[in-house]
């Protein structure tokens, strides 16, 4: 004989194993309760007419235990299948647990509609793609900062890209934008420094007649010493960098006073004048002998 | 009596030991040191550690100490005394990675992987000379920072990259939309605390799926000297992509970029790969000199890249992954994969 007074009042003041107590509130952890609560209507093993709801597969199965099956433990649950529709699985319930208790009928189709919308919403990640989170593990994220740093100085970027840039060059990848191939650079420039050289000639014997101030002619012994060390290097470059010197003078000459106030102020400079014109036909005849 | 006197004598001596005798003996035969009474060793593989006794610890962690100091002058004076000796470069973390298989030595000779790559998902960029159709979004719901975060980057690829904002719809949806506009690439820049975090970059039409960690943001305007740049298509530079991970990494970057680089723009954009970080730099150069120097200039961004995962097929395919930087991975300092 099961009597449910008796067995509620042992367990609930003695020891019951399914029994969670919380300083607010007490829960049930028997799998066939309907509410997850401790009370005396919700205990499935204090009542014997009582009734849940499952979730097996997507599926909602209803679960029945009567008093007349409790002499038989292993039929004691009935199982019924639920219909797929919410509106004819409520109607299901009420049918089957007709004439029960108000509260059981209600807590059973309270549980229907929770089991219904965990499912949709399992359904919705599935098909949608939930946001799968990640912690952050704190001992990585320091190690990662401290290599990337030693990373970036052992990388020596500014380097590495001037390398680059640099073999890319004389690859000859830039050939049709700059023209920077050196030995083929000078002698264009040789060339036409020869071209200029003459008009200069020509021009600059025009100008002769005109007569120069003192603050024009500026001439620079740096300049001359600077020649003489020429000396060392191959003739080709030798021609050159004198008729850039040469380059250099006459612009000299060409200057206005204010840049030539400017440039007094870098160097200290020797005035010198050219008083005969013959002499300087002469520095340019030993220069081109040469 | 005399012997007797002698005798006596003899008697008083103590003796040696023979064998302890013929020992020191053959030293001096030999040539070496004798050996000090009571035998010090040398300290320099001694692990102290070893003694419990505190007092006597110290000690001889004191001694210790005392003769790597000693030792230290000696080879000090050496070097000094000899300075024709070669100097050894020192070994860096990068000479001591362990070298695989899939380390990638000399592209030209490899003949399988150029035809792996001739055939990638990227040949439509690489042989034909597409250019290629940039999509940039947000993770959902973006911040300021990530809003200067894109005003910034947005122009540093070509000319045919847009934004479009995030608003609910998922990645999934938004890779359908992007292909039937025709769009070749897709960037997903997600942010965590109000901070850029990660890219996540997918090739569109079947193309591989990369996640990075993005780190390190430095914005144009705290860039000192900085400078603005034109719509001239940049030209790249791909560093120390080493093994046949970093090569797709590495294709899979340059593919973001206008095909054809237009010199006269003189603009390069660098993806330098160094021990598995990949730093971005956006430059300006300038040749001087006669083409003996470079001068640079830095434009736009500055951050750094890792790899995460690298997914054949789009984000939310199941497909095969080629490479996932788990933890244990980088456990080891010389660890590298790229």
């Amino acid at each position: 004989m099961q009597i449910d007074e008796v067995v509620w009042q042992v367990i609930n003041r003695g020891h019951c194993s399914f029994k969670i107590k919380t300083i607010s509130q007490n829960f049930c952890r028997n799998e066939y309760n309907v509410t997850g609560l401790c009370s005396k209507q919700s205990c499935p093993l204090a009542n014997s007419q009582y009734a849940t709801i499952k979730e097996e597969k997507g599926l909602c199965y209803l679960y029945v235990k009567t008093a007349e099956r409790a002499q038989k433990p292993k039929e004691l649950w009935e199982r019924i299948l639920l219909s797929k529709n919410y509106e004819q699985a409520l109607n299901q319930i009420d049918e089957q647990l007709k004439y029960w208790s108000n509260f059981m009928i209600h807590k059973n189709k309270q549980r229907l509609t929770k089991l219904r919308q965990m499912l949709i919403r399992i359904r919705k990640m599935r098909l949608k793609g939930f946001k799968e989170l990640i912690p952050i593990k704190k001992k990585a994220e320091r190690r990662d900062k401290i290599r990337e740093q030693k990373a970036l100085v052992a990388a020596n970027l500014e380097n590495a890209i001037e390398q680059e840039l640099m073999d890319r060059l004389k690859n000859g990848v830039y050939n049709e934008i700059m023209n920077y191939n050196s030995k083929a650079f000078e002698k264009v420039v040789g060339q036409n420094q020869v071209e200029d050289e003459e008009e200069r000639e020509q021009q600059e014997l025009e100008e002769e007649e005109e007569d120069y101030s003192d603050e024009q002619l500026i001439f620079d012994p740096n300049d001359l010493e600077e020649d003489d060390e020429d000396d060392e290097i191959d003739e080709d470059n030798q021609e050159d960098d004198r008729r850039l010197f040469k380059k250099q003078t006459f612009n000299q000459l060409r200057r206005q006073d204010d840049q030539i106030k400017d440039l007094k102020k870098k160097k200290p400079r020797v005035q010198l004048q050219y008083e005969e014109e013959e002499e300087l036909e002469d520095r340019k005849k030993q220069q081109i002998a040469f | 009596m005399a012997k007797n006197k002698s005798k006596a004598v003899h008697a008083i001596k103590i003796k040696h030991n023979a064998p302890f005798s013929q020992k020191i003996k053959k030293k001096e035969q030999k040539g070496q040191k004798q050996r000090r009474v009571g035998g010090f060793k040398s300290l320099a593989k001694f692990d102290v550690s070893r003694i419990k006794n505190k007092e006597k610890r110290i000690q001889i962690l004191e001694r210790k100490q005392n003769e790597q100091k000693k030792t230290k002058k000696m080879e000090r004076k050496e070097k000094e005394a000899n300075p024709d000796r070669e100097k050894l470069d020192p070994l860096t973390i990068d000479d001591k990675r362990d070298i695989d298989e899939n380390f990638v030595f000399d592209e030209d000779d490899q003949e399988e992987l150029q035809n792996e790559e001739m055939i990638d998902e990227f040949q439509n960029y690489f042989q034909d000379g597409q250019d290629p159709k940039i999509i940039i979004t947000t993770s959902e719901r973006p911040s300021r920072q990530l809003f200067d975060f894109l005003k910034d980057v947005k122009d540093v690829f070509g000319p045919d990259t847009h934004y479009w904002p995030r608003k609910q719809f998922s990645i999934k949806e938004i890779q359908e939309y992007s292909i039937n506009k025709g769009y070749t690439e897709l960037l997903v820049f997600r942010e965590h605390r109000k901070e850029i975090s990660q890219l996540i970059y997918i090739h569109l039409p079947n193309g591989p799926t990369y996640k990075f960690k993005l780190t390190n943001y430095t914005p144009c305007d705290e860039i000192h000297h900085h400078g603005r740049f034109t719509d001239h298509n940049p030209e790249l530079i791909l560093n120390q992509f080493n093994t046949k991970v970093g090569r797709r990494v590495g294709r899979g970057l340059a593919a973001l970029f206008p095909s054809k680089p237009q010199f006269r723009g003189r603009r390069v954009v660098t993806f330098h790969n160094q021990r598995d970080f990949i730093f971005f730099r956006h430059h300006r150069y300038m040749f001087q000199e006669e083409g003996q120097k470079v001068a640079l200039q830095e434009l736009g961004p500055r951050f750094t890249l890792q790899l995460k995962q690298l997914k054949l097929g789009l984000f939310n395919d199941d497909g095969e992954i080629e490479f996932e930087a788990r933890d244990d991975y980088y456990v080891k300092r010389t660890a590298a994969f790229l």
